[in-house]
């Protein structure tokens, strides 16, 4: 039995987009129902450019990872902790 | 956003006495225990390298571990957000008229409420255990008449003995200024 391992990134993305509805609607709070002063914005800003910051490094890591290797289970399941052999 | 220059409903003569949020130690809290939340991966990294490191270089274990890694780190500063979102949206504003309560109740709940200053009958000051007795903060619990709610609290705010002293030097004034309640 094989899966690829592209359905991981799949299941990340999925979580990534309720991640950034959360964070938007956090967001939205805070400008709408905040006072109107420099910390509120100061603080907004500091959360906003962290998140930014952390998909910015999640996403450099992951554009250096392969994701079009196919995984077959059930080889001893230690199959999946091997490097692939080239032209396998 | 909510400016302090217009206050909703503002009544005349109205000015704004004091800004109350809760203590800063409620906020430094959160931020100790969402610190050991963003420290704790690299400990179970150190400890699963030095148990075996092949599993950095593992085809299904590597990007596992960067995806766990990720998700994990963006729950976590997330929640943060949420945290700090919950404390700084909750206020009290004392004015010289009345006491405007903001509640914010996780999102897409809140509650905002009003209190004449005419109308507070008694107020009382609490702090209980040690944190809050050397850092000073505590509750405020209000009294007032003829109201929905009679009882309205001040929750875990700095110096409740001086709060409490402004809301019943304010409420005085306010009845010898205004016998007649019309406002």
């Amino acid at each position: 039995m094989t899966f690829s391992l592209i359905i991981l990134l799949y299941i990340y993305y999925a979580f990534l987009a309720l991640w950034v509805i959360f964070f938007l609607a956090g967001f939205y709070h805070m400008l709408k129902f905040g006072f109107k002063t420099f910390f509120t914005f100061l603080s907004t800003f500091f959360f906003l450019v962290v998140a930014v910051m952390m998909l910015s490094v999640s996403f450099y890591y992951i554009n250096q990872l392969e994701w079009d290797v196919n995984i077959i289970l059930f080889e001893g399941f230690l199959g999946a902790f091997k490097r692939p052999m080239p032209f396998q | 956003m909510l400016s302090l220059n217009y206050l909703p409903n503002k009544l005349p003569d109205e000015s704004i006495v004091r800004v109350v949020r809760r203590d800063v130690f409620i906020i430094f809290k959160r931020v100790v225990i969402f610190a050991v939340l963003l420290v704790l991966p690299v400990g179970f990294f150190y400890l699963m390298i030095s148990n075996d490191a092949t599993a950095l270089v593992g085809t299904v274990s590597l990007p596992l571990i960067t995806l766990g890694t990720s998700a994990y780190y963006l729950f976590v500063w997330l929640f943060f957000f949420f945290s700090f979102v919950d404390y700084y949206l909750d206020s009290w504003i004392i004015t010289n008229r009345r006491i405007i309560y903001i509640d914010q109740r996780g999102f897409f709940s809140r509650v905002v409420a009003e209190h004449k200053i005419f109308r507070i009958q008694d107020v009382t000051s609490e702090t209980h255990g040690l944190i809050p007795t050397v850092l000073k903060f505590g509750d405020v619990h209000v009294q007032t008449a003829g109201t929905a709610e009679e009882r309205f609290s001040f929750r875990q705010v700095p110096n409740p003995d001086h709060i409490r002293d402004i809301i019943i030097k304010l409420a005085q004034k306010n009845r010898s200024e205004n016998p007649y309640h019309e406002i």
